[in-house]
């Protein structure tokens, strides 16, 4: 048999209540009581209903104003506490729990999660080990160099230039195939033999956080500090797809309540994240000199913060709030792991082979009409600005028609010893802030409009070369990594 | 179906038909979850084929 449960609020809640319910003139679907709950909760849909039904709210949203002074946290946020605790109250009741060991740990650690604390501490285990570890050192090191240098380098691309200039006539023809710019060697080889490897190692470990319910506990964890940025808990899902690809991050970016949060996001996305295969081409690039890695991520969480921070200064309007249920803490289980991981893969694969193959188009057609050499010339004198060769020009360039074709440029460039760690670093830095690829700047334009995206892009050019140039003078003068 | 960030429970099917109205629906993997917006990938077809098939030989065994 089904019992009715009133909820009995706190005092405040409770007043309010009657007092609106005594307002309340028209008739509505739903009880007078439902229709005050709603209202002290700031449902759009329900204060626009009474807004045209009643001839006069003012006395109502005076009434939900003094309701607010009561509580330092948000109506909605007071009122789903006290549901809350009322079910756990009927829960306790009727539902014996048997506590066994790995329940009991499993609980512990769920608490520890979203410590502020320990969950700092666990949060940079979890990068430690996921990303520095497996992604950089493994993925990025181990296998890329296994499929690179005793694969690609021994096999594929001598025998692909040999059948190519051999049978093919055409110089033209030739380059656009194999050489050093062809869609074979160097399309494909980007996307086999640095990029997938890289990529499916992040997809692995992001897999196993996923499956794992530790997502909604991270963003439990960072919703104090992003509020200091204008944004909340909620940006979490954005900011970690972004660490996938950031074309569907910033299309993922309409969630988000407000449109000042939805600017602030699209912003950061595109500056300061950088996506799967840029971030595990750096880790690989860097983990061999863990400083350089260290000054690196601290660059990059110090510009994430401080444009954060002044964006959401310069940005009218109020930050959204923010609260969550969150799912139970699990273990991963394989299958699902693995069934995610290869989705994931296939999903990228599918996308990115015809697009290196563009890019590779691209630049075989910049190259014959000399066009890349223009665009390179007024590139040089800007990457020489910031201590780096003439060589990087071409992977900026490369960079903005997809962000990975331009790390995996630069890991070409570190094997053949043309950097050192410092130019690393500058480089590494000034590419993650660099101009987003074309793919998430289209997204940009079409989520938040041209004149915003092109706002946007041209403030990304100018502080992305700024900020390498000030990170350049400072390893320098401090005689850092020299 | 559940979401993979906030363990929301939701028909696939009632989903995709939603999707019907946006354009680049046929060409799209990605679905969003109802509640928190997160973004899952559908599963290719190499994988529902793959569980068919052990569900099958999990039935038979038993």
């Amino acid at each position: 048999m089904s019992t009715l449960h009133n909820v009995t609020y706190d005092d405040h809640i409770e007043v309010a209540i009657a007092k609106i319910v005594k307002t309340l003139e028209s008739e509505y679907v739903l009880s007078n009581r439902s229709i005050a709950l709603l209202l002290l909760q700031e449902d759009p849909d329900v204060t626009e209903m009474v807004k045209d039904k009643e001839k006069d709210i003012t006395e109502i949203l005076t009434i939900i104003e003094d309701t607010r002074k009561n509580y330092d946290k948000p109506l909605n946020y007071i009122v789903g506490t006290l549901r809350q605790r009322h079910v756990e109250n009927i829960n306790s009741k009727v539902v014996t729990k048997r506590n066994n060991a790995s329940e009991m740990s499993i609980s512990k650690l769920d608490s520890f999660t979203m410590h502020p604390f320990w969950g700092s501490i666990m949060l940079v285990m979890v990068l430690y080990f996921g990303l520095y570890k497996f992604v950089g050192q493994f993925g990025a090191g181990t296998v890329v160099d296994f499929i690179e240098t005793n694969i690609f380098a021994e096999y594929i691309n001598p025998f692909i230039n040999n059948v190519i200039n051999a049978h093919i006539p055409w110089g033209w023809l030739q380059d656009l195939i194999a050489n050093d710019y062809g869609i074979l060697t160097l399309g494909f080889r980007y996307a086999i033999a640095i990029v997938l490897p890289i990529v499916g190692a992040f997809f692995l470990v992001f897999s196993i956080i996923e499956d794992s319910g530790y997502l909604p506990r991270l963003s439990m964890l960072v919703d104090r500090l992003f509020k200091c940025i204008g944004l909340n808990g909620r940006a979490v899902i954005p900011m970690v797809l972004g660490f996938g690809c950031d074309t569907m991050a910033t299309m993922v970016s309409r969630t988000l309540e407000t449109k000042r949060e939805r600017v602030l996001i699209t912003l950061l996305l595109a500056l300061t994240i950088p996506c799967s295969a840029q971030l595990g081409v750096i880790m690989a690039l860097l983990s061999e000199e863990p400083l350089a890695l260290l000054i690196w991520v601290a660059f990059m969480a110090f510009i994430f913060l401080f444009i954060g921070y002044l964006t959401s200064k310069v940005l009218p309007g109020e930050g959204a709030k923010f609260y969550m249920e969150v799912p139970p803490l699990r273990m991963p289980k394989l299958s699902n792991v693995l069934s995610k991981t290869y989705t994931r893969m296939h999903w990228y694969l599918v996308e990115i082979i015809p697009l290196f193959v563009f890019a590779s188009v691209l630049i075989w057609l910049g190259n014959i009409t000399g066009l890349f050499d223009v665009l390179l010339k007024w590139l040089n004198p800007v990457v020489n600005a910031i201590g780096l060769p003439d060589e990087l020009s071409q992977v900026f360039l490369f960079g903005f028609f997809r962000r990975d074709y331009g790390a995996a440029g630069l890991f070409d460039m570190r094997q053949s010893g043309l950097l050192n760690y410092r130019q690393l670093v500058v480089a590494a830095s000034t590419l993650t802030l660099f101009v987003p690829c074309v793919a998430q700047f289209a997204m940009m334009i079409k989520e938040r409009g041209a004149k915003t995206a092109f706002a946007m892009g041209a403030f990304i050019f100018v502080f992305s070369f700024a900020a390498g140039y000030v990170l350049n003078v400072m390893l320098t003068t401090f005689g850092v990594l020299a | 179906m559940k979401c993979n960030y906030c363990g929301f429970e939701f028909d696939e099917q009632e989903l995709l038909k939603s999707c019907k109205s946006c354009p680049m629906s046929k060409a799209c993997n990605k679905m969003k979850c109802p509640n928190c917006g997160y973004q899952i990938l559908k599963e290719p077809k190499t994988i529902l084929l793959l569980k068919k098939w052990v569900n099958k030989i999990g039935f038979r065994s038993k």
